[in-house]
């Protein structure tokens, strides 16, 4: 089981005591990818979230979401690696929208923790002090890969 | 302190990254970002901290050929 030491250090989870994360620990599947391993794709039903322990994924999109150019390069766009500590999927469980883009593992032996969809609004529904804190801490790392992708348009 | 960091790098070929680390990226530092050696050239606070998390942009550009790469 994934340790509430390692919790604490993740954003999402800022501002849960340790009982509230020994809960959230309780949700947590660990999974094992290695390097070229999809882990979610583009356009799938979403039904969990996911915390990078180990290791590092890329971020793609299929060409017909992109640029003209891209159009031609049958290749995905690598929109951005995610490593230790960062959360990938957690759109699908604020909004239950299908995937908007596709997670490939980019290194071997990449731990993840999962956390799903039904499990996790559960745990909400039970304790909503926890469901308030980790939907503010959602919407905060929204807003922070907001600002960086208003930043890239500069 | 636990620093959520989003690195770019210049000219927009390369895809960057964000990782959670728990040293303050510096101004000058090198660093790997997948097959490519970096430089920091600037790192700005892109929200207030909350808890023990800051949330940092740093901008990078290729390093030079040659010298040594950290982390």
């Amino acid at each position: 089981m994934v340790s509430v030491e390692f919790l604490k250090k993740i954003a999402l989870l800022s501002g849960l005591s340790d009982d509230e994360m020994a809960r959230i620990a309780q949700v947590c599947q660990e999974t094992v990818a290695n390097r070229g391993d999809v882990i979610l794709a583009e356009n799938a039903p979403s039904d969990s979230m996911y915390i990078i322990h180990e290791g590092m994924v890329e971020v793609l999109l299929e060409p017909d979401k992109v640029t003209p150019e891209a159009l031609a390069a049958p290749a995905p766009t690598t929109l951005l690696a995610l490593g230790r500590g960062q959360v990938f999927g957690e759109m699908g469980l604020v909004d239950s929208g299908a995937r908007s883009a596709t997670v490939r593992c980019a290194s071997d032996n990449t731990h993840l923790f999962a956390i799903g969809r039904a499990d996790f609004l559960q745990l909400c529904e039970e304790d909503t002090r926890i469901g308030y804190v980790v939907m503010r801490n959602i919407a905060r790392d929204l807003s922070f890969k907001l600002r960086v992708r208003n930043l890239a348009w500069k | 302190m636990i620093y959520n960091v989003s690195y770019v790098v210049l000219g927009g070929e390369h895809p960057g990254r964000m990782q959670s680390q728990e040293s303050r990226p510096q101004v000058g530092e090198k660093m790997q970002l997948g097959d490519l050696v970096v430089e920091i050239v600037e790192v700005r606070e892109l929200m207030p901290p909350m808890g023990d998390f800051v949330y940092l942009h740093a901008t990078c550009r290729p390093a030079k050929a040659g010298r040594e790469a950290q982390g």
